[in-house]
């Protein structure tokens, strides 16, 4: 049983392991999809006050570190939820 | 999520039971950090400061607690019969 398909053709009989594998990709995917829309929203708000014709360095550099603050923020947010 | 002409199986209904409560989990942890960013980061630095991160976890913690708060608070008015509703 190849566990590594895709998506099931039509007409095809699924089992449930497939069902099951593919609706937990399509969750996984949604969540990070939506995880970076609110990173953008978030960065593009704190870093960018006065749009430019461009990207400088210094907007570069903030958003990189707002990106990774936003996921150490994450991370303590889920430590406090997952203890509860 | 409907399976039309078959019987959902007991692995599946516990699939759905379970990934439906990690989707909850994970969205309460998505806009508890939404809001409590706002609330606790001001301007990203090269590290998550001390103050930064006791914010953050008081601001979840709170919340909770809030979420709690409000649904005794709600129950024992219903008790005393002057919800209004």
């Amino acid at each position: 049983m190849d566990f590594n398909k895709g998506f099931s053709k039509p007409g095809e009989k699924v089992d449930d392991s497939q069902v099951m594998e593919q609706v937990q990709n399509q969750l996984r995917a949604q969540f990070v999809q939506e995880f970076y829309q609110t990173v953008r929203d978030k960065c593009f708000k704190m870093c960018i006050s006065s749009p430019g014709s461009s990207l400088s360095n210094s907007d570069q550099k903030c958003l990189n570190k707002c990106m990774d603050r936003y996921q150490d923020a994450t991370n303590v947010i889920t430590k406090v939820i997952i203890n509860q | 999520m409907a399976f039309p002409n078959q019987n959902v199986s007991p692995e599946l209904q516990q699939f759905i039971a379970r990934e439906s409560q990690v989707a909850q989990v994970q969205s309460m942890i998505s806009s508890l950090t939404d809001v409590c960013w706002d609330k606790c980061i001001s301007t990203p630095g090269s590290y998550l400061s001390g103050k930064e991160q006791s914010c953050l976890e008081n601001c979840a913690g709170r919340f909770v607690e809030v979420t709690q708060y409000i649904l005794q608070r709600a129950t024992h008015k219903s008790g005393a019969g002057d919800s209004g509703f």
